[in-house]
């Protein structure tokens, strides 16, 4: 027990970094997924669609640990030196937003042709009709495959060890190596990662629910003299 | 109150359409269409289906361009351009697509009510987002509104919770919302079970009696007879006949209107 209690402190730092890198990389995920996403849904305009396009089919032709290797020790060759963190987060984000901009343009396009004409019938312009009837639309059809890939990140962010990224996996690793306890030390890491993805597991299925449209239902209404 | 005879001077058609061409591909859906709507007119839009009815009412809001001819609607140009001058559709600049989008409204049959938002939130988007109306003031004109479609208790409800009768009525009001100079009704009762239609046409007819400006698609042949001052018969993209709905139901000068009328007052 004494042994494990040892282990903490630097396991506890490595999941710190575990959850940074993962949030920092999905928050890059998010927003170049949806530019990448709003560019694809008008293939006519080609001077950014065919560009777009090809982002996201070599994005998600080739390896995420190649695309890693490829920020931290390719990049320095035409002068771009990153520090690890900064690379693996470049790395996950570009990767993740090509995985993301695919849910994100399915999403929009499931969304009823019927708004887009009702809102702009309105005299609602694009950003707008945008932003307040297609996307609150189209974010809760994205919500459950956005929630996995979140949660699929969060496993892959320990492929940054590879580029000696102290997070969660490699603070394992160093611990390992000094200790020779592999058992122990890499079944704590487990239970580290399973503490933080079960539980958010559950909270994007119990906001799945809560964001429900036929859950919805009219305000008590106030009682009045 | 809906305002729309405030300027009875001007004679001038608050919509015209002349010599309207479409096609989709190499399917021809307006033929030379031509039409002219007076402030405060309430025109029938009748014929049997892919008659272009609905592609022509789309054209006068933008919602579907045209190949060649000239859409005006109170003042701005839409779409002009000579016969075949491109080939290519003409599309209007923005700028008067939405100034056109701002005079007209449209209700639609599917209603396309925003269902992430209560028939209140409806019917204030528009006035609140595109017109800038503080959030205070529009909630208050949304609620008079509703009100006066006869739905001021269900103004907190979401869509999914109303018959489809009440979503239509909410879809009225979101378009009265913006203070309309007319307004494009595409066959918003087809898709009502048939014991909902009335409500929806009492809401039309009082518009109609409010003064509204109204182009309206429709299969209720008894709305066209008693709402319309003018009925407008089509057929293969082109006007066949238009008249009062006395002219028009009683005695037709084409043998498709009669036609046409017969098979929908008899269908079997």
């Amino acid at each position: 027990m004494g042994e494990i209690a040892s282990w903490l402190p630097s396991l506890l730092t490595g999941l710190g970094v575990t959850v940074e890198l993962t949030v920092f990389s999905m928050a890059f995920g998010l927003v170049v997924g949806l530019v990448l996403a709003t560019i694809r849904l008008e293939p006519r305009n080609k001077w950014l669609y065919i560009p777009a396009t090809i982002y996201i089919e070599v994005i998600r032709g080739t390896p995420l640990i190649l695309q890693l290797f490829f920020a931290y020790f390719a990049l320095p060759a035409i002068g771009i030196r990153l520090d690890p963190f900064l690379a693996g987060i470049l790395a996950l984000g570009i990767n993740y937003s090509a995985y993301l901009s695919e849910v994100f343009r399915s999403s929009i396009k499931a969304v009823p042709h019927g708004q887009w004409e009702a809102a702009s019938s309105l005299g609602m312009p694009w950003v707008l009709v945008m932003w307040r009837v297609i996307l609150p639309q189209a974010g809760r059809i994205a919500l459950p495959a956005t929630g996995n890939y979140f949660i699929a990140l969060f496993k892959d962010s320990a492929l940054a060890s590879t580029i000696s990224v102290t997070e969660l996996l490699f603070s394992g690793q160093i611990l390992a190596a000094a200790t020779f306890n592999y058992f122990g030390i890499y079944a704590v890491v487990a239970v580290f990662y399973l503490a933080v993805s079960y539980p958010s597991s559950l909270g994007l299925r119990a906001l799945e629910r809560r964001l429900e449209l036929s859950r919805r239902k009219a305000r008590p209404k106030k009682v009045t003299a | 109150m809906v305002s729309t005879v405030d300027e009875a001077t001007d004679k001038s058609p608050l919509i015209q359409a002349k010599n309207v061409v479409k096609s989709y591909g190499d399917i021809p859906v307006l033929h030379d269409f031509s039409l002219d709507v007076a402030r405060g007119e309430v025109v029938v839009l009748i014929g049997p289906s892919g008659s272009g009815k609905t592609t022509f009412i789309r054209t006068l809001n933008g919602l579907e361009t045209i190949d060649s001819g000239r859409i005006t609607i109170n003042g701005t140009v839409l779409a002009d351009s000579g016969p075949l001058s491109s080939g290519k559709p003409h599309k209007p600049n923005s700028r008067s697509l939405q100034k056109v989008r701002l005079d007209v409204g449209m209700v639609f049959q599917q209603f396309n009510l925003f269902p992430h938002l209560t028939a209140a939130e409806n019917v204030m988007e528009a006035p609140v987002w595109v017109r800038k109306i503080p959030h205070k003031d529009a909630r208050k004109r949304a609620l008079e509104l509703l009100d006066r479609m006869g739905l001021a208790d269900r103004a907190d409800h979401y869509p999914h919770e109303l018959s489809g009768g009440q979503q239509q009525r909410v879809a009225i009001s979101r378009s009265l919302a913006m203070d309309p100079v007319a307004i494009l009704f595409d066959e918003v009762t087809s898709a009502l079970d048939p014991e909902l239609v009335g409500e929806v046409l009492r809401a039309m007819r009082q518009l109609a009696s409010d003064g509204m400006t109204m182009i309206v698609v429709t299969h209720e042949m008894q709305f066209a007879r008693q709402v319309a001052d003018r009925v407008v018969m089509m057929a293969g993209g082109r006007l066949i006949e238009a008249g009062t709905p006395e002219q028009i139901f009683a005695s037709p000068s084409d043998p498709r209107t009669a036609k046409f009328l017969q098979s929908v007052v008899h269908p079997h």
